[in-house]
């Protein structure tokens, strides 16, 4: 009798590490099959990028917000062709002229820049960053870069534990997350995280395809 | 003693002459009784000069600007005739100084059409767009003859030597007055119009430069789009803003307020609620851009004063737009300095010196932290920018 209990605590223990490695691989390949997703031709892709200075201002109860937004917009005139339409915003340093009517604490540096076979052809000359060579890299989707993973049919939401290894560029940051929705392809990715000097960093691509 | 009937005769002349004197011509005494009942409105001035008083003035003259009017209120003949009132019913013109029908023809030679005293195009185009705000008020659109006006254009004011005379010319095409004189892109009014110029845009400057200018706490009830930012040296040919007002206190000062100015502020205010103020109190000038404040006295050591309040008034903490805008203040009230006051306050003006360089190492931060963080979601982005 003994002998048959241990046996069926056995099996079923058994069983039961089946299930979850059966169900943890398919958890892998779901994550894993968002890849797929970056593979896609898309006709638009728009990339966002607001960063978000919080101030405490003395004697009083209200935090202000001071944040920076730059947009580029991606479009693809042929197979090798890559355009970027660029909007860079800045606050403005004063070069000494303050009685300048028209100075305001911000600015944006707008240009375009044209990717052909991965290198840059051509770029309004400017302060934006557009690196000379596109080494390739880029987002990536593993498991194993990822914790406190909540993942549905259109959804995938989690932590980040390998900023590096997912953003596919070295990044110095804490508490990045990612949150994406899906059907057949991307509708959008969010990654947030908290940058080296403590300001939030929102990054949002908004995919059509 | 006077006879009684002499005595009548010569009280009757004094009404005539009274009444006459407030419509008539640049040529008799301003009436005191118009600036009697108008002193109610100046109850909330107190300051006595510099920067305080010319906010308070601001504050006053917008928040009593109930009603903006249009640019088609400005060619009414029945507003052209109390504003601008001609001794024989019409309207007076304004350069010339000559009546003119009040009639609304469309800006035909020989007859009247809406001049902006501080031309559109030199407002910073804050009145450039449909005349709104500033572009139709009635204290600042002057009718004048058409071909005067396009001979003007958009000239700023100042002193010329050897200009061209520019003539009020009728319908028959025969000279009527003379209306000023032009050399390259400078205006000067004649000599009994110079002071109306001034007030006007002292008036102007006053008004629509934004309280946060200005020096002021609100802009009233006018559209935000109404209010900017104003430089005297826009409108006056002159190379500093110290210049440009010199100018205008001497032509301030040379010709004084008269009846014509006196009745228009009084349409003004039954019309659109506010009045000029350095018409009825042509002291003000004085005692906010020159050197004698209200109740006597120097304020030779009041620019001074201004700047050393403003830096000890320099905010480095907080937002970004609050910091400028003390940093704008101090830099503002340092124009107003001359070159020795600029010496003897020079620990100010390294202090907001230093404050400048603060703020850019400040910014320059935030920009810096803001790159990063595009650079690392354009280098994320690797897959789609490399097909």
């Amino acid at each position: 009798m003994k002998k048959l209990i241990l046996m069926f605590l056995t099996g079923c223990a058994a069983l039961c590490a089946f299930t979850a490695c059966t169900k943890g691989d398919a958890e892998v390949e779901k994550i894993e099959r968002l890849n797929n997703f970056l593979e896609i031709n898309y006709s638009k892709i728009v990339l966002t990028v607001k960063d978000t200075f919080i101030e405490d201002l003395p004697l009083s109860d209200v935090n202000e917000e001071l944040s920076l937004t730059s947009e580029y917009v991606i479009t693809y005139t042929d197979e090798n062709t890559v355009h970027v339409d660029y909007c860079v915003e800045r606050f403005v340093q004063i070069d000494g002229t303050l009685a300048d009517e028209n100075l305001a604490t911000h600015e944006k540096i707008k240009g375009e820049a044209v990717i052909v076979d991965g290198a840059v052809a051509s770029k309004t000359d400017d302060d934006a960053y557009i690196p000379p060579q596109i080494i390739g890299g880029g987002l990536d989707f593993k498991k194993t870069y990822f914790e406190n993973i909540n993942l549905g049919d259109m959804y995938f939401i989690a932590d980040v534990k390998d900023p590096d290894a997912f953003m596919g560029t070295a990044i110095t940051c804490s508490d990045m997350k990612v949150e994406t929705s899906f059907l057949d392809a991307f509708y959008n990715i969010l990654i947030t995280y908290r940058s080296e000097s403590g300001s939030k960093v929102e990054i949002r691509y908004a995919f059509t395809l | 003693m006077m006879p009684k009937a002499i005595k009548k005769i010569v009280s009757v002349c004094g009404a005539v002459v009274l009444a006459f004197g407030v419509i008539a011509a640049s040529s008799f005494s301003p009436a005191t009784a118009a600036i009697a009942e108008a002193g109610s409105y100046y109850a909330t001035i107190t300051s006595t000069g510099g920067n305080e008083l010319l906010g308070q003035v601001h504050d006053l003259i917008t928040t009593t600007h109930t009603y903006y009017t249009s640019y088609d209120d400005c060619k009414n003949p029945e507003y052209v005739k109390r504003t601008d009132p001609g001794p024989n019913g019409q309207l007076m013109e304004f350069y010339a100084q000559a009546e003119l029908s009040a009639t609304w023809e469309f800006a035909a030679p020989g007859t009247w059409n809406r001049e902006h005293v501080w031309c559109k195009s030199l407002s910073n185009n804050l009145w450039n767009k449909a005349n709104s705000g500033c572009g139709s008020d009635l204290l600042h659109i002057r009718p004048t003859e058409s071909r005067l006006n396009t001979d003007r254009d958009n000239d700023r004011y100042g002193n010329v030597i050897g200009g061209t005379e520019i003539w009020y010319v009728n319908k028959s095409g025969v000279k009527v007055a003379l209306g000023g004189y032009e050399k390259g892109t400078v205006f000067e009014p004649i000599d009994t119009v110079k002071g109306d110029v001034a007030r006007i845009i002292m008036y102007v400057y006053t008004h629509y430069n934004t309280f946060e200018n200005i020096y002021g706490t609100t802009n009233g009830n006018g559209s935000p789009n109404f209010f900017g930012t104003l430089n005297f040296t826009k409108i006056i040919a002159a190379t500093s803003e110290n210049a440009a007002i010199q100018i205008l206190l001497e032509w301030h000062n040379s010709d004084p307020v008269d009846g014509l100015e006196l009745a228009r502020n009084e349409a003004a205010q039954e019309i659109q609620g506010n009045r000029n103020p350095f018409v009825d109190h042509p002291e003000y000038a004085e005692a906010i851009w020159g050197d004698e404040p209200l109740g006597g006295g120097s304020q030779s050591n009041k620019h001074l004063d201004d700047f050393h309040a403003a830096v000890e008034g320099i905010v480095t903490e907080g937002s970004l737009a609050l910091r400028l805008a003390s940093l704008k203040k101090a830099a503002n009230a340092l124009l107003a300095l001359t070159e020795s006051e600029k010496e003897s306050a020079s620990g100010d003006v390294a202090t907001l010196n230093e404050a400048i360089d603060n703020y850019n190492k400040y910014v320059a931060s935030l920009n810096g932290d803001a790159e990063s963080a595009n650079k690392a979601a354009i280098d994320s982005a690797g897959e789609f920018l490399n097909r």
